[in-house]
């Protein structure tokens, strides 16, 4: 579903630095895998690299076997909208429209009149459990209740693939954990592949694998077990 | 025209002056020659400006009275662009002179304004000042030497300053005045600068009805290369000339 | 200390954001150039024309000035006898037109060449040398004295012939003198000529009549003492003062060109104060994580205040400093049109000047340049002090709390409309026009309140449009401006406030046009109309009744009708003068008289027993028809009957027509200006018009058209008038232009975070770039249709009182539904211009920069 091959990108002219290192990493249909490491060890770039927001200096990134470096921005574009869902760390709703507009967005970029978008963004609403609040705007919700809409809007194409950096990073445990649920539930109707990025163990127990990322090289990858996290 | 009254004191009178006697009195001489009632003469007045191009004008002369109290009536004949062209000036001891000009083409007779002293008279190389009529208390004289020639005459060297040296262009004016004839033949005015601004020369000098009169009066403008010469033809003294040939009305009749 | 701490902060903004610092400073300087060109084009304009006074009076202390047709010479003999009159000059000016192709006129000055010089300035070369021969010169009446210049461009040489067109037609003088370029040579760019006055009064058959005395006061007489004393011995109807006043009378004819300059340069400072108050509304906006920070930190609220009003202040010198450097080189073009204007519309001679640099306008600019600033800034400045620290700091989502649909702004926007429009409407006419300015600055602040609501309320109804036309881009686009409405007003109220004033200067000059338009139909019914000036009239380019004989003569003319057209002074200002054959007149005319009944007035007016006075003329002195009408004239008082009110347009100033031969009667002046030709039923207009032209040809300067060119012809001049209004149009367009691009180009740097969303959440390229351009687009619109709804006052404000006020004309309101529609796509292309280059940035955006996390 996913690969990474020999993936490096670094910034900088003078002073590089590598913030991803040859990496390699590959990612079966409906595998959920959590990415763990210290800060500035490269998972957001990962991300950022995988929905195609942002180029490798070397390597390929290949979705469906396509590789994303011989497509042009438009098609990057229209992969990332349809296949690939992405929930930021600071959920980046637009802060002048409703919870339901926002959700809907995607839908309306890609021609969907608007009459359908607002049926299906409100179907969405309900699945995330916040059908009631769809005519709010951001700042009128807690921390939660946008993550949740950014997950909304992030899952509203049902893309194959879900990027996730730090989903419940902002979030106190109770709220994180309901997110994970969340995130389990649809794991379980529509089989998304997930990657998420995570400083959490407990989140790290949400997913099938976890990989270890340090100085932007994945130092370890290993199946979760129940044990195996709290072993760590 | 005032040209004409500057002659009129050049063209001074009586015989007796020749003696060495000191300048004023020469002067006095000079001033008193004319005793003429009135005169009458047709002049030619050729004016040429610096690159020598001639302009020539005739007129008749008439003058009524004597110094300080004078008439004169000025008429223009050639050429055609001014034919019938009159000036008419009133003098009176102690009033300043008036004058008017009469001009055919539009008839009208209008009055010519004190003009500024330095100011060329109609474009001549006489001045306003030159023009003016002037008695012998306006300057004062001194006597520089005696012997030198002028045209063939023996003359006195005057120098006369104006009285008033803030109302002429002048700082002084140099007169050359034969021995045996009282009659300016020649005078160079100065400025204040002690430039010779302009050489005035009479010559021809006849006497008739016992009045000298100089026929050719030549001045010059060294500074500008220009120089005016007036020839006088046909000079009479005492004609009777009448007080109604020197109105306004007079004036405006170009045949008179 | 704090305040510097704080400075620096702001000098990192202003680097930070160089655009939007450069955009506000040219948003100021534009407002302040403005203001200051248009007061500098004025004093430079009026220092023209009262240097080229000063100049042709020489040393003059005092002029003795008549109306247009002069007065008699006898008047100069009292004047050279009163006592304490120095020196006393009579002078005639005209303005001849020389016979060469495609040359301008010869200003002529007849001046007593035998009379005393010390008066005038002008010098020959070398003491007389250029004037070959004086006596020749002055008895000759053809001679005539030409400047070097002049001279030299046409190769004239002394004894040269110079044909001239006089009131007898064609005629040749002779150069006779040439005089270098001093004094009175300076001016007119040498276009200037010297005559003796007696001379002059016979070939221009002008009788014994003079233009003007000019005379010196003796050294004992103060200037105030003789003018008193002249005053007393001279008939009334002459105007004595210094050279200097007469530039006053000249300043009253240019008023009405000084008030639309003056209303024009306030839009632009009011632009300006817009600018400013988008531009800190930004950068609060902008700033509103830093704000909360320095709260948190303890800066108190009016630190915060002081800040953004200093750095409004700092802006304000800076940009005004600009401005008024920018202003100086506008004031050049300005006072161009404005002296054309004034010699096409008003007959008056200007001499070209360089700008007048005026330090006091210069620091009332810069003043009002800073306070316009601070006044802008003051809401957003506000705002900022009250910024709660808490939710400033709590999220960024946070921060776009927008308020501004609040009821009470509503209201009070409304209230603002309302009282404006009242004002206007009702309010009294005497409280003079800077105060009834005000009113309509009143509509537009209401406006600019209401705004927000009337964007908010247009783009939902141009939501389903957009919907339809470019599908949800569109409607993303039209939500985006609804759902700020804040940002959305900004930019459409300085496309309002330009747009308004287009459409309004637009719809007052259509509405004159239209108005004089029908007007010339019902008045101008001549076949054939001749006139002596390319211009609305000369002053001194007369016909003689003889050449309306000649043209009677011409097969195919039925009747010929001369016309004096003349301006007189009445009051402290000066009234137009029409005399004509008033029979022929009346026969050709129909229900023109106003408050008398039309056939009884016929027969007075016809038999000269009384006036018609045009609609403006009795507005303006409050007059009436059976009140009386006084002027002095050359023979005695003239005193007739107002019999009836026409309307007319023939001069703000106001008309006053009357038969012909009363005119003769009274002013002894036979001088026709206008001559109408009527032709014989069945005769080709266009031949009696060639047989006229051929009458006239080589022999007069005459200027002959058929009705249509002439009402053509009185069109042009006066959109030649409206050169000016366009003028100011176009800076209205500029600075509308300015103000859009301005906040365009900031309101999308601001959205960087927000279209980085939009990518990262699937947007393409073309789509962002289209939603951006959609929302300009959509923008102009709202910008366009409040602008009309302003426009549409400021109309009602400029036919209702400025009109009025100023020409006493009463101008019907129309609406500039044409401007409106030529508007719209003139408005959606400097819209999508203005938002083409943010766009472009916004699409090349690097997605992940933009939506870093801090
Ligand atoms: N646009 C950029 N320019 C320069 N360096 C960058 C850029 N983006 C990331 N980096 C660097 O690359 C490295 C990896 O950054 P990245 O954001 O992927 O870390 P991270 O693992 O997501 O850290 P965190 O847990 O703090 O979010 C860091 O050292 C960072 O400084
Ligand atoms: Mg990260």
């Amino acid at each position: 579903m996913i690969e990474l091959q020999n993936v490096s990108r670094s910034f900088g002219d003078a002073k590089l630095v590598q913030a991803l290192n040859q990496v390699n990493l590959r990612l079966a249909q409906g595998e959920r895998v959590a990415v763990m490491g210290p800060s500035g060890s490269g998972k957001s770039t990962l991300l950022n690299l995988i929905c195609g927001l942002d180029e490798p200096s070397t390597g390929a990134i290949k979705i469906d076997n396509v590789d994303i470096a011989s497509l042009d921005d438009d098609s990057r574009t229209r992969l990332r909208r349809q296949k690939i869902g992405m929930i930021f760390q600071t959920f980046n709703l637009l802060p002048t429209l409703t919870a339901l507009e926002n959700v809907s967005l995607p839908l309306r970029l890609n021609g969907v009149a608007k009459k359908d978008a607002e049926q299906r963004a409100t179907a969405m609403l309900q699945k995330v459990g916040l059908a009631g609040r769809a005519a709010h705007r951001p700042d009128q919700m807690s921390g939660g209740e946008r993550q949740r809409i950014a997950i909304a809007r992030a899952l509203i194409f049902a893309p194959p693939v879900l990027l996730a950096d730090e989903p419940t990073g902002n979030l106190d445990s109770k709220t994180g954990e309901e997110i994970l649920a969340l995130l389990d539930e649809l794991h379980r109707e529509f089989n998304t592949t997930i990657l998420m990025v995570t400083h959490n163990e407990e989140a790290a127990l949400h997913c099938d694998r976890v990989i270890r990322l340090r100085d932007g090289q994945i130092i370890s990858s290993s199946a979760v077990t129940a044990r195996t996290a709290e072993g760590q | 025209m005032r040209t004409l009254l500057l002659l009129m004191i050049c063209l001074a009178l009586s015989g007796s002056a020749a003696l060495a006697q000191d300048a004023r009195k020469i002067m006095d001489a000079v001033y008193k020659q004319d005793t003429s009632r009135d005169a009458t003469w047709r002049g030619t007045m050729d004016v040429y400006d610096k690159k020598g191009t001639l302009r020539r004008k005739k007129f008749t002369f008439r003058k009524l009275g004597g110094l300080g109290n004078s008439k004169t009536l000025v008429r223009f004949n050639d050429p055609a662009e001014v034919r019938g062209v009159g000036l008419l000036s009133l003098n009176e001891r102690g009033v300043a002179d008036r004058q008017w000009m009469y001009t055919p083409a539009i008839q009208r007779t209008r009055r010519i304004a004190a003009q500024e002293r330095r100011q060329r008279f109609l474009g001549t190389d006489f001045t306003n000042e030159d023009m003016a009529e002037r008695v012998l208390d306006d300057y004062t004289y001194k006597l520089l030497g005696e012997g030198e020639m002028v045209d063939g005459r023996k003359t006195y060297k005057i120098e006369a300053r104006p009285v008033s040296p803030e109302k002429s262009q002048y700082a002084y004016v140099y007169l050359w005045v034969p021995v045996d004839v009282p009659y300016t033949v020649m005078a160079e005015m100065y400025d204040k600068n002690g430039q010779r601004q302009r050489v005035l020369k009479a010559g021809e000098l006849v006497k008739i009805s016992n009045i000298w009169v100089a026929k050719r009066v030549e001045m010059n403008t060294p500074t500008e290369g220009t120089k005016t010469i007036l020839l006088l033809e046909d000079i009479r003294f005492n004609t009777g000339l009448k007080e109604d040939g020197f109105t306004q009305q007079a004036l405006e009749k170009p045949d008179a | 200390m704090m305040l510097s701490s704080l400075a620096s902060i702001t000098w990192k903004q202003w680097r930070q954001h160089r655009l939007r610092t450069a955009l506000t400073l040219l948003g100021i300087a534009l407002g302040v150039a403005v203001y200051f060109a248009v007061r500098t084009a004025n004093v430079t304009l009026l220092s023209s024309l009262t240097i080229t006074i000063e100049k042709m009076a020489g040393k003059a202390t005092l002029q003795i000035v008549g109306d247009e047709g002069g007065f008699p010479e006898a008047i100069w003999e009292t004047v050279k006898d009163t006592p304490g009159v120095h020196i006393a000059q009579p002078v005639i000016e005209v303005l001849a037109n020389t016979a060469f192709e495609d040359e301008g006129s010869l200003m002529i000055v007849g001046v007593d060449m035998l009379g005393d010089r010390e008066l005038r300035e002008y010098q020959f070369d070398e003491a007389g040398e250029e004037i070959a021969d004086p006596l020749v010169a002055l008895a000759q009446p053809d001679s005539i004295m030409i400047s070097r210049k002049f001279a030299e461009k046409h190769q004239l040489k002394d004894g040269d012939k110079l044909p001239l067109f006089t009131a007898q037609g064609k005629k040749e003088f002779v150069v006779r003198g040439i005089f270098k370029p001093a004094g009175l040579g300076e001016i007119f760019d040498g276009q200037i000529a010297v005559m003796d006055v007696f001379n002059a009064q016979f070939v221009f058959n002008r009788g014994r009549n003079i233009d003007r005395i000019d005379l010196m006061n003796e050294s004992g007489v103060s200037v105030d003492e003789l003018q008193q004393r002249l005053r007393t011995r001279l008939p009334a109807g002459l105007e004595i003062g210094p050279p200097s006043s007469r530039g006053k009378g000249i300043e009253n004819s240019v008023a009405a060109m000084k008030i639309g300059m003056t209303i024009t340069s306030f839009i632009a400072l009011l632009v300006g104060v817009f600018i400013i108050f988008n531009s800190f509304s930004i950068a609060v906006n902008q700033r509103w994580k830093e704000i909360g920070i320095l709260r948190a930190l303890g800066v108190e609220r009016p630190n915060v205040q002081c800040m953004f009003l200093v750095e409004a202040a700092l802006m304000g010198m800076l940009g005004s400093a600009v401005g008024i450097g920018l202003g100086f080189f506008l004031a050049i073009g300005a006072e161009r049109v404005m002296s054309q204007i004034a010699a096409q519309l008003f007959s008056y001679v200007t001499t070209q000047q360089p700008p007048v640099f005026r330090w006091d306008y210069a620091v009332t600019s810069f003043v009002i340049g800073v306070i316009s600033s601070v006044i802008g800034a003051w809401l957003p400045a506000r705002a900022a002090a009250r910024l709660n620290p808490v939710l400033a700091l709590h999220n960024i989502e946070t921060r776009q709390s927008e308020n501004v649909l609040g009821k009470p702004r509503i209201i009070a926007g409304i209230l603002l409309v309302l009282t404006g429009w009242a004002l206007i409407a009702f309010g009294p006419a005497s409280v003079g026009l800077s105060l009834q300015f005000s009113y309509s600055v009143l509509i537009i602040f209401g406006l600019v309140l209401l705004l927000p609501a009337l964007a908010a309320l247009t783009a939902r109804a141009l939501r389903p449009l957009m919907d339809r036309l470019f599908g949800s881009e569109g409607v993303i686009a039209v939500d985006s401006m609804i759902q700020s409405p804040r940002r959305t007003s900004a930019t459409v109220g300085a496309l309002m406030i330009g747009l308004s004033f287009v459409f309004s200067m637009g719809a007052y000059v259509r509405s004159y046009q239209k108005t004089v338009s029908d007007w010339m139909d019902r008045i101008v019914n001549a076949d054939i109309i001749i006139n002596t000036s390319e211009n609305a009239r000369s002053r001194t380019n007369h016909f003689s009744e003889d050449l309306g004989k000649t043209l009677a003569a011409i097969p195919g003319v039925r009747r010929v009708e001369n016309i004096r057209f003349l301006f007189l002074p009445y009051a402290d200002d000066s009234v137009a003068l029409i005399a004509l054959d008033m029979d022929g007149w009346f026969a050709r005319v129909k229900d023109v008289v106003e408050g008398a009944d039309e056939d009884e007035v016929k027969d007075k007016i016809i038999r000269g027993e009384g006036v018609l006075v045009a609609r403006n003329f009795v507005a303006r002195y409050h007059l009436g028809v059976g009140d009386r009408l006084r002027f002095q004239t050359p023979t005695g008082p003239f005193d007739f009957p107002i019999l009836g009110v026409i309307e007319d347009y023939t001069s703000e100033k106001g008309a006053v027509f009357f038969e012909r031969e009363l005119y003769k009667r009274y002013w002894n002046d036979p001088a026709v200006d206008i001559i109408d030709v009527m032709v014989t039923p069945g005769a080709e207009v266009a031949t009696v018009k060639q047989a006229v032209t051929r009458a006239v040809k080589g022999q007069h300067r005459a200027f002959i058209y058929t009705n249509a060119e002439y009402k053509k012809f009185i069109m042009d001049l006066i959109n030649g008038f409206f050169v000016l209004n366009y003028m100011q149009m176009t800076v209205a367009i500029i600075i509308a232009a300015l103000g859009i691009v301005n906040t365009l180009i900031i309101s999308v740097a601001e959205r960087k975070r927000e279209l980085g969303v939009l990518r990262a959440i699937g947007g393409l390229r073309s789509q962002v770039r289209k939603m951006i351009l959609l929302e300009a687009a959509a923008i102009a619109i709202v910008g366009v249709l409040s602008g009309t709804l302003a426009g549409v006052f400021n109309t009602y404000f400029l036919v209702r009182t400025a009109a009025h006020m100023i020409g006493g004309f009463t101008i019907p309101f129309r609406f500039p539904l044409t401007i409106v529609l030529v508007a719209l796509p003139v408005a959606l292309g400097i819209a999508l211009l203005a938002a083409w280059w943010p766009a472009r940035k916004a699409v090349n955006l690097k997605v992940v920069e933009a939506i870093g996390y801090e």
